[in-house]
């Protein structure tokens, strides 16, 4: 109980934190104030954990105590936000496969076609949303009509592009 | 020892992660599910295996349940990061592949329709049907296409779901026009 129970409890307050937050107001750079919201909420929480224990003394239960169990509920911790964050993303931008499978879905039994699908889904949807994406991230600057990389992107995209090739496999997409 | 002991499921991370890069380029015509597949089980092994060994047994013996327990979380956590926050990114993200077309492009970097000529929603929507025809989550028949196996489906319906709660609308582009 001690080994698991501190991480999942500070998982849960995060997710809490995050929904009332979001709901209340969406802040603009959604990735860097989630970390900002992990960090914040790991920190309260250890505390937490630490003057309830003393507090408490022998009857604490399953609050952590000795250092491995402290390491270990961080380590849970940062995996369960590091898994979390990887759906948020998902839930923040529209995946052309789910809203594949919804499009069909929603055809019913006369299902539909490969013309049917191209026609809600175009380049307005799939493409200019994702660029500009790029570029209010400060990815990617607009010249004069001209889509430029940053350093920032280049450095976001380098280990991706070292991953394919040490898996020898094409670009995805 | 006791920062040893926290690094056990990233250690177990990385040689899923050393597993699935040699699967990868041994057997390049495995489908990629399974090597990633092969990847995860190299790494629960390995797990196991400093479970097992002297790392394992510095713990108390009334510890050393729990400690698995955590240790397995923490590992299937990272497994799950990795498969859907890291590799997929390059396998599927839209914003990726646009930063890899620019990158190649360099400093002269391209304009809207030349990005367009080079990635475009006809090649998204292609590559996603062959890969929902290739797994069974959509079958086709006379040209058009229905739902086959509805687990994805499902996962689809989550998301929504999710969106509603986080975003207060089912789609991005609910209430805005794309584009």
């Amino acid at each position: 109980m001690r080994f698991v129970a501190p991480g999942l409890l500070a998982f849960t307050v995060l997710i809490a934190a995050h929904v009332v937050i979001w709901r209340a107001r969406r802040p603009a750079g959604e990735y860097a104030a989630l970390a900002v919201l992990g960090a914040g909420v790991l920190a309260v929480m250890l505390t937490t954990f630490r003057i309830t224990a003393v507090s408490l003394g022998s009857a604490s239960g399953w609050l952590p105590r000795s250092p491995i169990e402290y390491v270990t509920a961080i380590g849970l911790y940062a995996a369960l936000f590091l898994s979390y964050v990887t759906t948020y993303s998902a839930v923040q931008a529209d995946s052309p496969t789910m809203t594949i499978l919804l499009l069909i879905e929603r055809a019913g039994a006369a299902g539909c076609t490969r013309a049917e699908l191209g026609a809600r889904l175009d380049d307005r949807v799939l493409v200019v949303p994702r660029l500009d994406d790029l570029v209010a991230g400060n990815l990617v600057r607009l010249e004069r009509g001209r889509y430029v990389v940053t350093s920032r992107g280049t450095l976001m995209i380098a280990p991706h592009v070292r991953f394919r090739r040490w898996l020898k496999m094409e670009k995805g997409g | 020892m006791t920062v040893a002991l926290g690094l056990v499921p990233f250690a177990a991370l990385l040689a899923c992660i050393v597993a699935h890069v040699l699967v990868s380029r041994v057997l390049p015509e495995l489908p990629r599910h399974y090597g990633l597949a092969l990847g995860a089980l190299a790494g629960l092994v390995t797990l196991a295996a400093l479970a097992l060994l002297p790392i394992g047994q510095a713990v108390a013996p009334e510890d050393r349940v729990g400690l698995g327990v955590a240790w397995t979380l923490t590992y299937l956590s990272l497994v799950y990061w990795y498969v859907f926050g890291f590799f997929n990114l390059g396998e599927s993200a839209r914003r990726i592949r646009l930063l890899v077309e620019l990158r190649t492009a360099g400093d002269r970097g391209l304009t809207r329709a030349e990005i367009l000529a080079a990635y475009n929603a006809r090649m998204i929507v292609d590559a996603r049907l062959g890969r929902l025809l290739a797994g069974g989550q959509v079958v086709e028949r006379d040209g058009r296409y229905f739902i086959g196996k509805t687990l994805m489906l499902c996962g689809a319906k989550a998301l929504v779901l999710l969106k509603l709660v986080f975003l207060g609308a089912p789609s991005e582009f609910a209430g805005r026009p794309p584009g």
